[in-house]
């Protein structure tokens, strides 16, 4: 849908993501090694923020995340719950999360702008501009064509490289036809 | 890699069941798929304005494809956009006793995901786009015909008696409008690289369809 219509497509990171996280139980850890009080070395932490390595934490994030995005107007809509959207008199901006990965997609450069101010206030993040990798997922864009190429290129050069394929001759089909395999003892 | 990659996604499943009990066949079958990754590094999903926004998925199916087990394999892709957003290749879990019912129930494996798709796409799409979507269900093409009969037809005979209900999905997507279905040339049915071994020029004339190019 971006390619056909031409949209921005920006990303960002969330710094620390599930650092904010609000816990909505009591949840208590040990004092960590080396920062152990002297006068009350029995006495354990109750956590205030959740804190990577909890089970909650993930679950945190998406709730806070999830809400600062509602306060902002945009709505999750049903099908996935990592995708809210917003619709403004046919402005739209689309914001879809992977864990602290975030990906923009709005009509024009202003309306991602408003949407990373915003998320900057609410939030310690990065802005990484156009997106270009993703969860190692390059994407190529060329607006004048209006084509998005989504390529693991890097990826596959890696895995050749440690399998030490990178010099092999190429094939044109993966599988020979009429393979068949059965279990080897 | 099978994230961009649906010319992939068959040879890997179906070297993905040796694991545990490989041989020397199975490494030079793997060796292959890597000579084959070599010599398409520069192939990506290409989305194009040009193309249609209305979303449409094929549903294909290998029967008896897996030797040991006799077990059909499930292949189905989605197209939107130019290219291929959704794609799958499985092996069903039980014994498809003829095409027709290998392909039924790969077509309900394809039903449940064009449901899904079809809900996320009019989610997404309603202002501010270019390109008109349309809010009817979701096509799905299949090419055998028996298959589509069978999903339209809601009495059970003697030799279709058998079917697990949970197959019968398909046919209540159809009758509540979800999903509609389309009759489609062997020639033409892109999903193929996600159920079997082509040759090369099928091979690469289906996987351009599905957008990697």
């Amino acid at each position: 849908m971006t390619a056909a219509n031409g949209w921005e497509l920006h990303q960002m990171d969330v710094k620390m993501a599930f650092l904010n996280g609000d816990l909505d139980e009591e949840v208590y850890m040990e004092q960590p090694d080396g920062y152990v009080d002297p006068t009350y070395p029995d006495k354990v932490c109750r956590l205030l923020q959740a804190l990577y390595g909890l089970k909650q934490a993930p679950k945190m994030w998406y709730a806070k995340h999830d809400d600062f995005l509602k306060s902002q107007g945009l709505d999750n809509i049903d099908p996935d719950a990592c995708l809210h959207l917003l619709m403004d008199d046919g402005a739209i901006i689309i914001s879809l999360v992977f864990v602290d990965d975030l990906l923009l997609v709005a009509l024009s450069l202003a309306a991602i702008y408003k949407i990373k101010d915003a998320l900057h206030k609410g939030f310690e993040m990065e802005d990484l501009g156009e997106a270009k990798l993703i969860l190692g997922l390059q994407i190529r864009r060329d607006k004048a064509l209006g084509t998005l190429k989504l390529t693991l290129g890097k990826y596959s050069a890696q895995v050749l490289e440690r399998f030490g394929m990178a010099e092999c001759n190429p094939i044109g089909t993966p599988l020979e036809v009429g393979l068949q395999l059965v279990k080897a003892d | 890699m099978v994230g961009t990659r649906p010319d992939l996604t068959f040879a890997i499943g179906k070297l993905s069941r040796f694991f545990s009990c490989y041989g020397n066949e199975h490494w030079v079958a793997i060796k292959r798929v890597l000579r084959y990754v070599k010599g398409s590094m520069d192939k990506r999903l290409v989305f194009d304005k040009n193309s249609s926004c209305v979303l449409y998925g094929l549903s294909d199916a290998d029967w008896a494809g897996d030797h040991e087990t006799r077990c059909s394999t499930t292949g189905s892709t989605f197209i939107f956009g130019g290219a291929a957003v959704s794609w799958c290749s499985k092996l069903q879990k039980t014994i498809a006793l003829s095409t027709m019912k290998a392909e039924y129930m790969a077509l309900c494996e394809a039903s449940k995901e064009a449901v899904w798709l079809n809900k996320l796409v009019q989610g997404v799409a309603s202002q501010g786009l270019r390109t008109a979507i349309s809010g009817g269900p979701s096509n799905i093409k299949v090419y055998n015909s028996g298959c589509i009969d069978f999903s339209k037809n809601s009495f059970d005979h003697k030799r279709t008696k058998h079917i697990d209900i949970r197959f019968h999905f398909v046919r209540e997507a159809i009758t509540s409008d979800k999903v509609t279905l389309e009759h489609c040339a062997t020639d033409d049915m892109v999903a193929d690289p996600m159920t079997k071994d082509l040759s090369k020029t099928k091979h690469d004339e289906h996987v351009k369809a599905m957008g990697v190019c």
